[in-house]
């Protein structure tokens, strides 16, 4: 069967890569009046429950497609599906600074030293995001540094939401 | 296929406090009224002694006389069990009880009790004979507003209402879409757009990016059990506080002064949209009747924690979508309570500009669900809407906690899948709780059901794989279906809902509906062959007609004599032939759909590849 099966580059009709292309909405919308269901309320069950099916592929693909740690995240499993396991254990240094900042976050009570945190949080994880977003970075897939880079913003990003929670 | 009669597909806004129902017709959207121009109807439903069941206008004049009996703000018990209304039912004054087999809640009238999806029955049929009388046609498939923060379990009740009520609900449609709909329809606008509503039982806030004809929810957040009716019990607290002189245990109130204050707290309220103060006088049984006063002022503050909270969820959405309030190019207000000056006030102050207050807030919900109907129906190609799930699904997780498959506000439909395995050799079953909600613990989020895998082949404990699908459809509604990876065996799956109805439940309701009870099953049963033997002669055709579609003759040939075979059934009434037939017709033409759905991508994809 022919339908936005494959992966999620594909569903969309893009190129497999970290850098967005610009008729990314205008494909995933095109595509969407021919899928969604509003639009085969007329036709059979069977055909209905396709058209279902396959809608709710080509959203996930636009999801996945249109944020950059899940893109990357996604495109890194492609090339090669062991690449984020491999890279699971961080550095010691990593993993005892961002676990010193975890503690000074659970202590901090005022909101202004909270709003800080979160700055610099944001500020960690936009560095990240920098690095995955980078085509060069890409080509050659530098694997290990990416996985590297996917892992720590998770754990900067499950930090913030600890600051999230309490402000 | 241009010979097609359209269907008449209406928009019904199944609201707290009324209901109405709306048609697009040649100049636009409409609302459908009785004979007299009034288009809402009271949600209300009175059961009288001697059987007879009226609904509307009638049955809320009855709400005094009859109140314990009297059923009013029905959709605020849809899909809730009694832990969800706390503090609630003991200002009703029907009496609400818990289900034998269920955490459903039940109505007690009499010695009978009734479910709140038959009461939203009877009140669509109301809604249906109205919007007949007023085409003078028949009418059975209707589109139908939720609140957009309606979970799983309230959206099954809606539909499940509809199938009562004998009526097809095409789409469940959030209200603030349907409201950003009615806007909408005048321009080719662009931009965000944030939706405020605020009903009578329930607020919604909705953002918006409207581009190309596409309305695109990207956020939504509310409330289900927030709106007017609680602004009118914060008013009724202080008439019971008064009446009983501190002492308002709900046990001290006999239904008939309960109704009778709630009303009047209802006219104050409304009262004070236009008037700075308003009064009232209630006979108590004493010499002197009560005396009470508010002014506009006091009931600012008693509201005020409430307005606040609707602000909050904006925040919330706002910064879901990743919006700061500047970005907003357009706020609409929609529902009742917006009526009240300072909810207005404050709306203008968070987003900084003047909301849209055109179109009747008590109206606009149903013009937008009507401009959907045209889109299901096929009278409107332009338009597409893309809404959201608006709490996150997911799993029990070892330990009570919550693993969400699906994040909110994701668009619909969507879908997740997940592996699951056995923990004892030979085990042949799984046991599966879905839950929804934002929380971590599964004690903190709602749960919908638990349906079990059964059929796994035995094997030692962890080697079956079983992929289980979540889908969400386009109504935001949740199905499972599972599938053994090993074996390649479809496992079967039995969902039990813990706040709705079984399937057979529905279905006997729809038999013994009292909407229905002149009407004979059977014969209903041929209408719904009928349409759908037309749709499948109707898909079929088109698809035949499409030049680009890689048929043989001898395909062609088969497909058109099944197609008359069909033509000549639907004009008979034998339905078992035609179910059969359809049935028969139904598989043959599944592995069509799958290959025309493939080619339609893949031209538009082709397209699309040689423009970029």
């Amino acid at each position: 069967m022919e339908s936005p099966e494959g992966d999620c580059f594909s569903r969309l009709g893009q190129p497999r890569g970290i850098a967005d292309t610009s008729d990314l909405e205008t494909r995933f919308l095109r595509l969407s009046r021919l899928l969604h269901p509003d639009f085969h309320g007329a036709a059979d069950d069977a055909t209905r429950q396709l058209v279902v099916a396959n809608s709710a592929l080509l959203n996930e693909a636009y999801v996945v497609l249109t944020s950059l740690s899940q893109r990357a995240e996604y495109l890194l499993g492609l090339i090669d599906a062991e690449a984020l396991e491999r890279n699971k254990t961080l550095a010691p240094a990593f993993l005892m600074e961002s676990m010193e900042l975890s503690e000074a976050v659970e202590e901090a009570t005022d909101k202004s030293a909270l709003a800080g945190f979160a700055k610099d949080l944001q500020a960690r994880i936009d560095a990240r995001l920098a690095l995955v977003g980078d085509p060069s970075a890409w080509d050659p897939p530098d694997l290990d540094a990416l996985a590297t880079a996917l892992h720590e913003m998770k754990v900067f990003r499950r930090i913030l939401r600890d600051v999230r929670a309490v402000a | 296929m241009s010979n097609e009669t359209r269907d008449v597909v209406i928009g019904i806004d199944l609201g707290t406090t009324n209901s109405l129902a709306a048609i697009v017709g040649k100049d636009g959207p409409r609302v459908l009224t009785d004979s007299q121009g009034a288009a809402l109807i009271p949600s209300v439903v009175s059961f009288l002694d001697g059987g007879e069941v009226i609904v509307g206008a009638e049955a809320r004049a009855l709400s005094i006389s009859n109140p314990e009996r009297t059923v009013h703000s029905v959709k605020r018990l849809m899909g809730r069990g009694m832990a969800d209304l706390a503090g609630e039912v003991d200002r009703l004054p029907y009496t609400v009880v818990e289900s034998d087999n269920s955490k459903l809640v039940r109505i007690a009238i009499g010695d009978k009790s009734i479910t709140p999806q038959e009461i939203s029955a009877l009140i669509l049929g109301r809604v249906r004979e109205q919007a007949e009388a007023a085409l003078g046609c028949t009418v059975e498939k209707a589109v139908i507003t939720v609140p957009a923060y309606f979970d799983d379990a309230q959206r099954q009740a809606t539909r499940d209402a509809a199938k009562i009520a004998g009526l097809t609900a095409l789409r469940i449609v959030n209200e603030p879409t349907a409201a950003a709909l009615a806007y909408g329809l005048d321009t080719s606008r662009e931009g965000n757009v944030v939706v405020y509503d605020l009903g009578g039982g329930t607020f919604d806030v909705s953002v918006l990016k409207i581009t190309q004809g596409v309305f695109k929810v990207v956020a939504t957040a509310g409330d289900t059990h927030l709106g007017g009716d609680d602004f009118d019990r914060t008013i009724m607290e202080e008439i019971f506080a008064l009446i009983t002189g501190g002492d308002n245990r709900p046990g001290k109130v006999p239904a008939e002064a309960l109704q009778q204050v709630r009303l009047s707290a209802e006219a104050m309220k409304k009262e004070l949209s236009s008037a700075e103060n308003a009064m009232l006088e209630i006979d108590v049984g004493g010499e002197q009747p009560l005396h009470y006063e508010l002014d506009r002022a006091r009931f600012e503050a008693m509201i005020a924690p409430s307005v606040e909270l609707t602000l909050k969820c904006c925040r919330a959405a706002l910064a879901d979508a990743g919006l700061q309030a500047g970005d907003v190019d357009e706020v609409v207000l929609v529902g009742g309570s917006t009526r009240i000056p300072m909810v207005r006030r404050r709306c203008a102050e968070l987003f900084d500009r003047e909301p849209h207050t055109e179109l009747d807030p008590d109206r606009v919900v149903a013009l937008g669900a009507a401009i959907q109907a045209d889109v299901l129906a096929g009278g409107n190609k332009d338009l597409l809407l893309l809404d959201v799930i608006p709490l996150a699904l997911g799993i029990e997780t070892v330990g009570g906690g919550f693993a969400k498959l699906v994040t909110r506000n994701s668009t619909v439909p969507c879908r997740a899948t997940e592996m699951f395995s056995t923990s004892v050799d030979n085990q042949t079953g799984i046991d599966v709780n879905v839950f929804q909600g934002e929380r971590e613990m599964v004690a903190d989020c709602r749960h919908l059901g638990s349906f079990k895998l059964s059929g796994v082949p035995p094997m030692p404990a962890g080697l079956p794989r079983v992929e289980v699908t979540f889908l969400v459809d386009a109504d935001g509604v949740l199905t499972v279906t599972a599938r053994e990876q090993r074996s390649g065996q479809e496992a079967s799956i039995d969902v039990v809902p813990s706040h709705g109805l079984t399937r057979d439940e529905v279905r006997s309701m729809v038999k013994e509906s009292i909407v229905h009870a002149h009407e004979d099953f059977a014969n209903r049963e041929l209408v719904e062959l009928r349409n759908k033997a037309n749709n499948l002669v109707y898909g079929t055709t088109r698809v035949l007609d499409m030049p680009e579609m890689p048929f043989t003759d001898e395909q062609r040939t088969d497909l058109n004599a099944d197609i008359q075979n069909l033509k000549k059934l639907v004009g008979g009434d034998d339905i078992e032939a035609l179910k059969a037939a359809c049935d028969a017709f139904g598989e043959k033409t599944q592995a069509l759909a799958d290959n025309v759905i493939g080619e339609a991508i893949k031209a538009e994809l082709s397209k699309g590849m040689t423009q970029a």
